[in-house]
């Protein structure tokens, strides 16, 4: 088997190889161009600097410095175009391609405050798209505002999100309460291979500062991307291997320094057309020292990260075919904990090489849209080290996933509809002060995507298939694990969703969600103290696969000045498997508790809502509150590692380039703690965030202030593991500047 | 330069970044490590066992009288892949023990001998002692508190 899996591996990339170089000759007559410009609404003056994207096909395009614009090789069609440019109302448009021609269109953009929705308040939505849009975006103004150290802390202000983290560096979203495996965090529509969802310590291997759009998508086209998505998945965009060429060379570049933590960092981004042929490249550098508290320094929460990639791809009216190549290298510290058995804390170096070739072809038939190919590979590594120089322990992890999608033309009951295959293999090795034996995970599903519109009517839904084995490379019988042995599962995931226009400003629908979730290899073998966690791990090989039903109704209301959302949502998970605290503790450390993987059925219960109101042309108040309910059905105490409920409001003066705006978000108490857990007090703190944007011909200049935790206020996170040493960071002044030409 | 030269000077690049790109895990899970397999210890007195800390349990105590010290006091590990007595290499491994409460009693290693020690009686009452071996800054095995009597 193995050798057979080699020769799969060993033969795939060529073969992808020789696919990419026949596009090359092949030839399709299904394309059109787009071209244009964008102009002031008022005006008429041309907007330099703005973000075009084909919402459908994810082509997207900074628009010249004139205004003028134009994309080659679209594939005929019904397409949304949407526009995004700071100090303009993001917009979105609706545009027929016809084949074989260019279709003139100019966009008409307004003037909007600097406000801080990457969707903009619109009045009514766009009654002939022909897609459901991901339903959180954050992108430019949004982005820069909101950049953090992780991805976590960039999207954490977003609505139903929350982060769970151990010292600045380790930390991961969660939505709804769920985490981990259940909120698939993807790059480029792709597995990273790291483990940061499988322990708080663990980073996650990539670097906002690279990032152009992070899409949090939820409901039936999540299932897409994993069958184990009933948080949703947050797709973090990069476009490393470009999807079209460049009209001429645009790039960006990126300078932040922070007060927290002295920290600073600097991105440099650079896409080059030549002739049919697109390069991207990015580079990354960041560096923090220990990060300030109230309460005092919280030693050993440094970081070093260097990140970069090039891709470069061969575009034409056929399609694309690229490749593109990488590495994230990262060295950040735990802090220490006295009680748990790591007096002086430990370092967690990282390194993950990763590469991906992609594919994509116009198909010049009536029902299909276009066909594509994916292969990534990703070598990561991570070694904790322990305060003496000495590695503790070390994991490696080699995945080579590959995917073929086929998109088909909105025709009869199909609209962005997808069908598709996507497998994986992951080689598991951890060594060190650790018993868990190396394995090989092989995954593959097949899914179905479709959306269809009628009249006020939207409906969404997917249905899914995998199959996952996990094998380990020795079978044995553990004392504390059960028989060590390979594990085969299966299963089907589906969704649905129905939304209903009420009237062109109220909309309101139900989504119903049905996700599947094999173990893995962790929570199957796992075995040894975690010392970077505080436990001492013991996996459970006799885990069944969890199963979810997710139900959520929603309500969204869109005013000329304003807009209202509530959603309430119900997730019922059969086998939630968690690393459950036994209160025991360890033979071998018994100054460690003993946390097992169990599979109990758990239900959260939660609801969210957000409100925006732009009273005055200079004034804008925003709001949102939400909450989450865990429960341990068959114990009938609460689900551990609930965050609490959660508030944020903002008020903002808009002037012309320059915007500011004030913030209090809060917390109330967590009190409904899992077993062994420490309740965590509420509190309030305030923020304060200034933008300014200056172009020219030439470049765009934005220049970002952000004063987080003004009043230096002492308070901790539910969801931080290290909330008994330390409180949440102090005061920090956070100032960002980005060019872009 | 034309397009062609640049797509195929990066696919070239490309594919040597593939073929550089190794297929084995970084990880050499089979690699011997040196940490002490200990589940437990046996402290023995005079050549007889007082205390035995094994499957999560604690038999037996630690007694000592004010301004007094113990006899040496030798401590024996339990493997926990056969269960068989065994002391750690010393060149790589340590013994420390902490007393929760050093006004009660202290502890002193004795010189000559990595996994021997004596307990000093300083006031009558209980308190503690954590046995554990440490290996390059970490404890590879921690004992439960094991009790220590000091008497007048």
């Amino acid at each position: 088997m193995k050798t057979i899996l080699h020769m799969i591996r060993r033969m795939f990339v060529p073969f992808l190889l020789f696919m990419n170089m026949m596009t090359l000759y092949a030839h399709s007559s299904g394309t059109g161009t787009l071209s244009g410009r964008v102009l002031d609404a008022d005006t008429g003056e041309p907007v330099g600097f703005t973000y075009l994207l084909i919402e459908e096909i994810h082509f997207w395009q900074r628009v010249n410095a004139d205004g003028s614009f134009k994309f080659d090789h679209i594939p005929a069609g019904h397409f949304s175009i949407t526009t995004h440019r700071l100090g303009y109302q993001d917009q979105t448009t609706t545009v027929d391609i016809g084949k074989n021609r260019t279709t003139e269109k100019n966009f008409r953009i307004s003037v909007s405050p600097l406000m801080l929705q990457s969707v903009a308040v619109s009045g009514e939505w766009l009654q002939d798209s022909t897609m459901i849009e991901p339903e959180i975006v954050v992108a430019d103004k949004k982005l820069r505002q909101n950049l953090g150290m992780t991805i976590a802390k960039t999207i954490e202000n977003e609505p139903g999100l929350d982060q769970i983290s151990m010292g600045p560096a380790p930390a991961r979203p969660v939505l709804r309460g769920l985490g981990g495996d259940r909120l698939l965090l993807l790059e480029d529509g792709e597995r990273t291979g790291d483990l940061s969802a499988t322990s708080a310590d663990h980073a996650v291997s990539i670097d906002p500062m690279t990032t152009t759009r992070i899409e949090v998508i939820r409901g039936p086209e999540a299932l897409i991307y994993g069958s184990n998505t009933l948080g949703g998945v947050i797709n973090v965009i990069r476009e490393a291997v470009p999807r079209h060429a460049p009209q001429k060379r645009t790039g960006s570049a990126t300078a932040q320094g922070e007060s927290v933590n002295r920290g600073s960092s600097g991105a440099l981004e650079l896409s080059i057309p030549a002739g049919p042929v697109a390069v991207r490249g990015d580079f990354s550098l960041r560096s923090a020292g220990d990060v300030q508290t109230p309460a005092g320094t919280l030693r050993n929460t440094n970081i070093r990260t260097v990140n970069g990639s090039t891709g470069a791809s061969l575009t034409g009216h056929w399609g694309f075919a690229g490749i593109s190549g990488g590495v994230y290298d990262s060295k950040y510290g735990i802090p220490p904990d006295p009680i748990g058995g790591h007096p002086s804390g430990g370092d967690i170096d990282m390194l993950r090489q990763h590469a991906m070739v992609e594919s994509e072809f116009n198909i010049p038939a009536n029902r299909i849209r276009h066909v594509n190919f994916k292969y990534q590979y990703s070598r990561y590594q991570h070694q904790e080290i322990e305060s003496s120089g000495s590695i503790g322990m070390e994991f490696g992890v080699v995945t080579h996933n590959l995917s073929a999608t086929l998109h088909f033309c909105e025709c009869g009951l199909l609209g962005n509809a997808r069908v598709g295959f996507w497998s994986e293999h992951r080689d598991y090795a951890s060594g060190g002060l650790t018993f868990t034996p190396a394995s090989d995970e092989l995954s593959g599903a097949l899914f179905f995507y479709n959306e269809y519109f009628l009249g006020q009517w939207s409906l969404n839904a997917s249905l899914r298939a995998d199959l996952k084995s996990v094998r380990p490379k020795e079978e044995y019988l553990s004392r504390n694990v059960g028989s060590i042995r390979e594990r085969n599962f299966s299963g089907l995931s589906g969704g649905l969703s129905v939304n209903n226009h009420l009237t062109r400003n109220l909309k309101t629908g139900v989504s119903l969600l049905r996700t599947f979730r094999a173990p893995g290899v962790e929570e199957l073998f796992s075995e040894g103290p975690h010392l970077a966690a505080y436990s001492y791990e013991i996996g459970n090989a006799d885990l069944n696969e969890e199963t979810g039903i997710g139900l959520e109704w929603f309500a969204e209301l869109k005013l000329d000045h304003g807009s209202l959302r509530a959603s309430l949502f119900r997730n019922n998970v059969q086998h939630y498997i968690f690393p459950q605290n036994t209160g025991e503790r360890s033979w071998r450390r018994a100054d460690l508790y003993l946390y097992q993987y169990t599979g109990l059925h758990a239900r959260m219960d939660g609801f969210e809502c957000s409100a925006d109101w732009m009273p005055l042309s200079w004034l804008s108040l925003s709001g949102q509150l939400q909450a989450v309910y865990g429960m341990l059905v068959d114990k009938d105490e609460p689900l551990p590692r609930m965050p609490p409920l959660s508030g944020k409001v903002e008020v903002g003066w808009h002037h012309g380039p320059l915007s500011i705006s004030m913030d209090a978000k809060g917390a109330d108490k967590q009190d409904r703690l899992g077993a062994f857990e420490e309740s965590t007090d509420g509190y309030v703190i305030y923020g304060l965030n200034a933008q300014m944007l200056i172009s020219d011909r030439w470049f765009m200049h934005t220049l970002t202030l952000t004063v987080e935790n003004i009043t230096d206020t002492e308070y901790r996170r539910h969801l931080n593991r290290v909330k008994a040493i330390m409180p949440e960071p102090g005061r920090n002044i956070r100032l960002l500047y980005k060019i872009f030409f | 330069m034309k397009w062609y030269s640049i797509f195929a000077i990066v696919s070239i690049v490309s594919i040597l970044f593939f073929a550089g790109c190794k297929d084995d895990n970084p990880v050499n899970h089979d690699e011997d490590s040196d940490h002490a397999e200990a589940a437990g210890l046996i402290i023995t007195q005079d050549g007889t066992e007082i205390v035995r800390y094994e499957e999560g349990a604690v038999t037996g105590n630690i007694s000592v009288h004010v301004d007094e010290s113990t006899p040496v006091l030798s401590v024996q590990f339990i493997s926990e892949e056969d269960g068989d007595l065994f002391t750690p290499d010393s060149d790589h491994h340590s013994l420390v023990c902490e007393v929760a409460d050093e006004s009660i009693a202290t502890y002193e290693k004795q010189e000559g001998s990595d996994w021997s020690f004596f307990i000093h009686g300083v006031a009558a009452g209980s308190t503690t002692i954590e046995v554990k071996i440490f290996h390059e800054g970490h404890s590879d095995f921690v004992s439960l508190p094991i009790s220590i009597e000091v008497a007048q």
